[in-house]
């Protein structure tokens, strides 16, 4: 009986990671690069025989993982020469003060040194080094990543990948590293560059709209349940169990 | 359930700065060489709730952690330098700037501004000032009696005095140019400041490579772009009713929470 209790909690406590996780979601639907994220909920069994040696089963949902959905943002024009959108897959490779980052976030300027640096001040690091460019010539990128000016190189915008993406951690900043540290990167190479576009969120707004309103009505539900299962037990201790 | 509205509320505030700055931009469509900024925002911190590899109830190892994230945060305004359109005006003391650069300016305090905002005056005793006063540095002087005036693309300044043939020149503007201008700190009337982020000023003449030229008779319009703007306010607005949707529900859910004691 008290057994039902706590599945109902379970249930409603998961229900409130996955409403954290919706305005998670949500709070970032404006950001650039931002990659919405989903939750695997998990129902675990377990099985428990009475004194008969009746097997009955007893289940639970738990939040068993958390999954970052890569698919691709929406394409925005912005004419500004320092914006940049992967289209398909990889990531850029930056130097934050916590070491080297991956984002799809293309919104770059340059620092006083000259050196192409993301909003918060990380590196962005080409195939060989930082990429340093003059502030006062036109610059041109093409598909493949390469930084020209007046038609000469000045490095290639590193565009790397990785076995399992959806498998990386994020770490604020609309930046990700691996799960593994160390893991091996790999050269991109379904990528195509576009200067002067970024890459919005692709939070999709219907769909955690819905699983918003599911996890409220589930929530409700859980409670109903746990309800009946209090005033169950009242009548149990109460009323079957009044003595004299 | 505190942790979804606080997340949320992290958004809301996002988009209602999203929102002042587009306000600003739009106040300054016809402001004289302004710049639009734009906001940039990052998602912020996540918290662990599990880490990935510990051993799960069923005794197998959980393939992954489970993370959740905070919100949103805005990590700066960037201004974007972009070439404003020109607007004749046919006062000799408008000169825009075609190109990158900007203007010296002296403060009263004796500091340095830039900016961008060539529609300049006469002070009484003959230099050229901006309209709020402050003086062009180089500081050019206009001698008393002279009849046209004259700024060439490459910035000398010439006069012609009554009863002469030819024009005197009485000086050259400069410009300066910053490796990084979205590092500028706005000072409001158009001006700005440098700081660590954009680096010390290039002092360059006009027509030289990178700083631009002066064209005279023009000022350069504000290079706020409506349609974009309208399009960024949409935008702001959805995002802040929809991130309020996520507090309404987070909300309810606490009430139902509490209903569980009766």
């Amino acid at each position: 009986m008290i057994q039902g209790l706590y599945t109902a909690t379970q249930g409603m406590t998961t229900l409130t990671q996955k409403q954290d996780q919706i305005a998670n979601n949500l709070a970032n639907v404006n950001t650039t690069g931002f990659k919405q994220s989903g939750m695997f909920t998990r129902a675990y069994q377990n099985y428990l025989t009475n004194d008969q040696n009746q097997v009955f089963a007893n289940r639970q949902i738990k939040a068993d993982d958390v999954y970052v959905d890569f698919r691709e943002g929406t394409l925005k024009q912005t004419d500004s020469p320092l914006d940049f959108c992967i289209r398909g897959d990889g990531f850029f490779k930056v130097m934050s003060p916590e070491g080297v980052r991956y984002t799809r976030n293309g919104r770059f300027s340059l620092n006083a040194d000259g050196l192409i640096v993301t909003s918060d001040g990380s590196k962005v690091m080409g195939t060989e080094g930082y990429i340093r460019v003059e502030p006062d010539l036109p610059i041109n990128v093409t598909e493949s990543g390469e930084v020209i000016q007046k038609g000469e190189s000045k490095g290639v915008i590193n565009i790397v990948d990785f076995a399992k993406p959806y498998d990386m951690l994020r770490s604020g900043n609309s930046q990700f590293r691996p799960r593994i540290p160390g893991e091996p990167e790999l050269r991109a190479t379904q990528f195509s560059l576009r200067q002067g576009y970024i890459e919005g969120s692709n939070v999709d707004m219907i769909r955690n709209m819905v699983n918003m309103i599911s996890a409220h009505r589930n929530y409700e539900a859980d409670q109903k349940a746990l309800h009946a299962q209090d005033e169950t037990l009242q009548k149990a201790v109460n009323e079957v169990g009044r003595v004299g | 359930m505190m942790r979804s509205m606080m997340t949320a509320a992290t958004g809301m505030e996002a988009q209602q700065l999203y929102m002042d700055t587009i306000s600003n931009n739009l106040s300054n469509v016809n402001t004289i060489g302004f710049k639009r900024s734009r906001v940039e925002f990052q998602d912020l911190m996540y918290q662990t709730l599990r880490e990935p590899g510990v051993r799960n109830f069923e005794g197998g190892m959980a393939p992954a952690g489970i993370e959740v994230g905070l919100g949103v945060r805005s990590a700066g305004t960037q201004r974007i330098f972009e070439q404003g359109s020109l607007n004749q005006t046919d006062n000799p003391l408008d000169l825009a700037i075609q190109g990158e650069g900007m203007y010296q300016i002296m403060l009263p305090d004796g500091s340095s501004a830039y900016t961008r905002d060539g529609s300049f005056k006469l002070s009484s005793d003959g230099t050229i000032v901006t309209s709020s006063g402050f003086q062009l540095l180089p500081q050019i002087t206009i001698p008393e009696g002279s009849q046209s005036f004259q700024v060439a693309p490459d910035g000398r300044v010439s006069v012609m005095m009554p009863g002469d043939e030819t024009s005197m020149e009485i000086g050259q503007i400069e410009l300066v140019r910053f490796i990084n201008p979205s590092g500028l700190k706005s000072l409001g009337g158009n001006l700005y400041a440098t700081t660590d982020a954009s680096g010390l000023p290039v002092f360059s003449y006009p027509g030289e490579e990178g700083a631009g030229t002066i064209i005279q008779h023009y000022t350069e319009a504000s290079n706020v772009r409506i349609v974009d703007e309208m399009v960024s306010m949409i935008t702001a607005q959805r995002a802040f009713e929809i991130v309020s949707k996520s507090i309404q529900v987070a909300e309810e859910m606490l009430q139902i929470a509490n209903n569980l004691k009766r």
